[in-house]
């Protein structure tokens, strides 16, 4: 059942942020909101009493389908090195700053 | 992958090099992809491909076994998984063609494989066990070599398709 749950959260999770990639005007925006957002629901995830299988399901494979390494990466190989450095920036500080606080709440 | 070139859209596939990739000019990044409708096997394809690259990331993850990084143990497996994955996109970035095989492949495979959420709470479990050295460590290290394997992948299959492109007969 478990195996079955990851697999549905992780498709979930993926589609959803080729949605946001897809709809959304800028990739580079998409791709740091989707991190943005993914870190803070995994860092809050942690800060409540769930279950090992639920941070599995939800934090494993749904937040850490629906953010991406490879993109961001992608979006810092390809952009103006000021702008990448800028990028890096906000999304380790947008990422890590997230998930912090929702893990301390 | 899609860039704009003048008034009219090209495939990264057609003869891609650094410099002939258009930029967007408020943000440094090209604009989006062409205004084509949505073809509905292309998020079918998302699905499944994350699926799998998810599940690949948990087998490393069980496999691998290096601790929780709540316990101060560093992360190799997240670290290595998402450094494989930025490989693999610079060659799948420029080689696939199709968007359908791009959803699979980029979006599905390596965006459900690697994960920046993890890397951030993983951080922030390593500078709560009184290891900021690590947390510090282990951010930089994601980031350095993560665009360091994807600068190399793309340098070398920018090459390989450039040399293809003037072998083949026109």
């Amino acid at each position: 059942m478990t195996a079955l749950a990851f697999v549905l959260a992780a498709a979930v999770g993926g589609v959803a942020r080729w949605a946001a990639t897809t709809w959304w005007h800028c990739t580079w925006q998409a791709v740091l909101g989707v991190n943005v957002v993914g870190s803070a629901l995994f860092g809050w995830l942690l800060a409540t009493d769930a279950s090992p299988t639920t941070v599995t399901v939800v934090g494993t494979a749904f937040a850490g389908s629906f953010t991406t390494f490879s993109s961001f990466v992608w979006e810092v190989r390809r952009s103006r090195p000021g702008f990448a450095l800028a990028y890096v920036a906000l999304t380790l500080v947008g990422c890590l700053g997230v998930a912090s606080i929702a893990a301390s709440t | 992958m899609w860039f704009v070139e003048g008034e009219s859209w090209v495939r990264a596939d057609a003869g891609l090099t650094g410099t002939s990739w258009s930029i967007c000019d408020r943000c440094g990044v090209d604009l989006d992809r062409p205004p084509t409708p949505i073809d509905w096997r292309e998020p079918a394809a998302v699905a499944v491909g994350s699926a799998i690259g998810a599940g690949g990331r948990w087998a490393v993850a069980r496999g691998l076994d290096v601790g929780a990084a709540a316990s101060g143990a560093f992360p190799w497996h997240t670290l290595g998984v998402n450094v494989l994955g930025c490989l693999v996109i610079g060659i799948a970035a420029i080689r696939v063609a199709t968007r359908v095989a791009s959803g699979f492949v980029v979006t599905g495979l390596l965006g459900g494989f690697t994960t920046m959420s993890a890397v951030a709470v993983e951080a922030n479990d390593l500078a709560d066990a009184d290891r900021l050295d690590l947390a510090a460590l282990y951010v930089l290290a994601s980031v350095v070599a993560g665009v360091a394997a994807t600068w190399v992948a793309t340098t070398f299959t920018e090459r390989a398709t450039a040399s293809e492109g003037s072998a083949s007969p026109s």
